[in-house]
């Protein structure tokens, strides 16, 4: 399933993804705290999730489940990525990690890992 | 004084017109806030119904009656201009008189039409701002250390938040009490010049309530929807305001960073979709405007703004409005519509008559119910007799009691107080009233003066005289006599001038059950005469 988040919906996602499943009036709370949002405001981001497939509500007490995890949204945006840029090939995109010149040294790292997992 | 919105709206229209002539030859050579106010003038026309008179007294006088029927005939000039005996609740005053039933039903469904028009472009700024405002609200806040710097160094009168949204591709304001500006995500977080422009640029917005200058400016559009001037006006005001942002931007920066600024806006390339107020945006054809007005700003001339000071203080000239005073010195009867001489005769048309009975052709019957008093009181029971004797309903016979009681109650009240008993002209015998030395002849005992408009009951009322008897013979034993009887009309020494109020002014069957004096008259579409019927008694 390809589903596209925008911003707003992320936010609430993340915060299903760190804590897992909680009440949509736990989640307006936190997010009034966090980004100042009414609480009509994030009901309504929840809703947005619901119709695009993301959040499933359980009742009662109106619990929103994720359906899809933080990896596979990440992974369908570099997936998009890569076809809208990068025509296509994953390669390219890994080049232009890798030229980049402002990867820290614990990225630098962690990426020399990696490929040596792969090897 | 309370204008109509029609008038409101056309004085409204010219003046857009004029701005919008002047905005296109000068807008680029006088500073941008000049049309911000004209536009305000025009809004303050728009939604104020007042205007402020200037009087031009011309005080109409058409026939002043006081003392000129005292000379010409000789009556001894009792006036009985005491309160009424009576009055009659519901009466229809003077606006009511004229029937206008038949034009009631237009001028109802224009106004129905006008206030569907008005809810329906309420509904859909409503409608457009919510939808706008859904998408606002899910914006997320900004953390960027020169974003946060510049909210420090610009301190308004109430906090401003700065956001980001990802679904915005523009910036924007909104919010009237808590102002938000809402950057897109795109934007290049690391050109702080840029920046600087684009918040410099919105917090005018903020500053100005520009907001609120834009929803003052639908809500005029609502009101005069039916106006294609104001929408005009409504989109040039709002590109104006963004005009004017630009210029203040400029001037605080500075004349040099002119190329700079164009430059920011052409890379943002701020958008305006249709015509929704919420934000403070741009569309993309007056993008082109924008960037010329900013690359020919330069420091205005003593001139420009002598000029533009000009500009506005003609404009608020359309607030001022000449007027032509017609109020009357008050008074009874200083404003006659109809000056009779005689019952029966032409009347010309005068404009006070054409204003008052615009129904011309149609019979119109005017009612009254004479006042019968002396500073409130009976004069005497004779003269109540002689009052209904007189107005011919028992056609010169003898008027049975119980007629009479009802007659009296129907006149003054139920409260009125009396004892049946004989007078000087009629002889009671403990059922009827004889009449004694008089007779009924059929003609009529009164005589019409003039038909007055007394503005402070807002009634109509006619000076009448009452012709008295000439009573020298009297035939007490055969009342029904011929003979030695005296005729009304005569001109006798006791002639007393009255004044009858209308109760009733249009041609209708007898709603109200009293003794009253129906003067009837016709108003001749071709020749343009009233003609006037004998008057009728309410039998």
């Amino acid at each position: 399933m390809n589903i596209k988040l925008f911003d707003s919906e992320l936010k609430v996602m993340g915060i299903l993804w760190q804590e897992g499943a909680t009440t949509a009036k736990q989640i307006a709370g936190t997010l009034m705290e966090e980004v100042g949002w009414s609480k009509s405001t994030t009901y309504t981001v929840i809703k947005k999730c619901i119709d695009k497939g993301a959040i499933e509500r359980v009742d009662p007490n109106f619990v929103c489940r994720p359906l899809i995890t933080k990896e596979q949204a990440q992974e369908l945006e570099t997936t998009e990525l890569i076809n809208k840029m990068y025509d296509g090939s994953a390669d390219q995109l890994v080049v232009s990690i890798l030229g980049r010149k402002n990867l820290s040294p614990e990225e630098i790292k962690r990426l020399k890992q990696l490929v040596n997992k792969l090897e | 004084m309370a204008l109509s919105l029609l008038k409101m709206s056309f004085s409204a229209a010219v003046l857009i017109l004029a701005i919008v002539v002047v905005r296109a030859f000068a807008i680029h050579r006088l500073p941008k806030n000049t049309f911000l106010v004209l536009w305000g003038v025009v809004l303050c026309r728009l939604l104020i119904p007042f205007s402020v008179p200037l009087p031009l007294n011309i005080y109409t006088n058409i026939g002043r009656l006081d003392g000129a029927l005292l000379k010409t005939t000789t009556i001894p000039g009792v006036f009985a201009t005491g309160e009424p005996t009576y009055r009659i609740a519901n009466l229809p005053n003077m606006a009511n008189a004229v029937p206008a039933k038949t034009t009631g039903v237009f001028v109802l469904s224009l106004e129905v039409i006008w206030l569907m028009g008005l809810l329906a472009c309420a509904l859909y700024f409503l409608v457009m701002h919510l939808r706008c405002s859904k998408v606002y609200r899910t914006s997320l806040p900004l953390d960027n250390d020169f974003v946060q710097q510049w909210l420090r160094e610009h301190e308004t009168w109430c906090t401003v938040q700065i956001r980001q949204s990802d679904v915005t591709t523009a910036p924007l304001t909104y919010g009237i009490w808590r102002p938000v500006v809402l950057l897109p995500k795109i934007t290049d977080w690391e050109d702080e010049a840029r920046l600087r422009y684009i918040l410099a640029h919105e917090f005018v917005h903020i500053k100005r309530f520009d907001i609120l200058f834009k929803w003052l400016l639908v809500a005029a559009l609502c009101v005069h929807w039916f106006n294609p001037l104001v929408w005009i006006m409504y989109i040039l005001a709002n590109r104006d305001m963004e005009l004017s942002c630009d210029e203040i931007v400029v001037r605080t920066y500075g004349e040099t960073t002119k190329s700079a600024y164009a430059l920011t806006l052409i890379a943002l390339e701020e958008k305006r979709s249709g015509l929704t107020p919420s934000y403070a945006s741009f569309s993309k054809n007056t993008m082109e405007e924008r960037i010329v007005a900013i690359m020919k700003l330069k420091k205005p001339s003593l001139l420009a703004i002598l000029t533009a000071l000009i500009l506005i203080a003609g404009a608020a000239t359309v607030f001022v409005r000449p007027t032509i005073s017609d109020r009357q010195p008050t008074g009874h009867g200083n404003n006659p519509i109809l000056d009779l001489v005689t019952v029966s005769g032409k009347q010309e048309l005068t404009p006070k008559i054409l204003e008052q009975f615009n129904n011309l052709g149609v019979q119109h019957t005017l009612r009254f119910a004479p006042e019968y008093n002396r500073d409130g009181k009976f004069a005497s029971w004779d003269e109540v007799l002689l009052y209904l004797y007189k107005s011919g309903y028992s056609n010169g016979g003898a008027m049975k009691a119980e007629n009479v009681e009802e007659n009296v109650h129907n006149l003054f009240g139920d409260k009125a107080k009396f004892s049946h008993q004989s007078t000087e002209h009629f002889t009671f015998d403990g059922k009827c009233y004889v009449p004694t030395g008089i007779m009924y002849t059929g003609e009529s005992a009164y005589q019409v003066v003039s038909l007055n408009v007394n503005p402070d009951i807002s009634f109509y009322e006619a000076k009448l005289i009452q012709f008295d008897y000439d009573t020298t013979v009297a035939n007490s034993n055969n009342p029904n006599s011929t003979a030695n009887a005296h005729r009304l009309g005569d001109k006798g020494t006791g002639n007393i001038e009255r004044i009858a109020h209308l109760i009733w002014s249009q041609k209708t069957d007898d709603l109200i059950p009293c003794r009253t004096i129906d003067m009837s008259f016709f108003i001749d579409r071709d020749t343009g005469q009233a003609t006037f019927d004998s008057i009728n008694f309410d039998a």
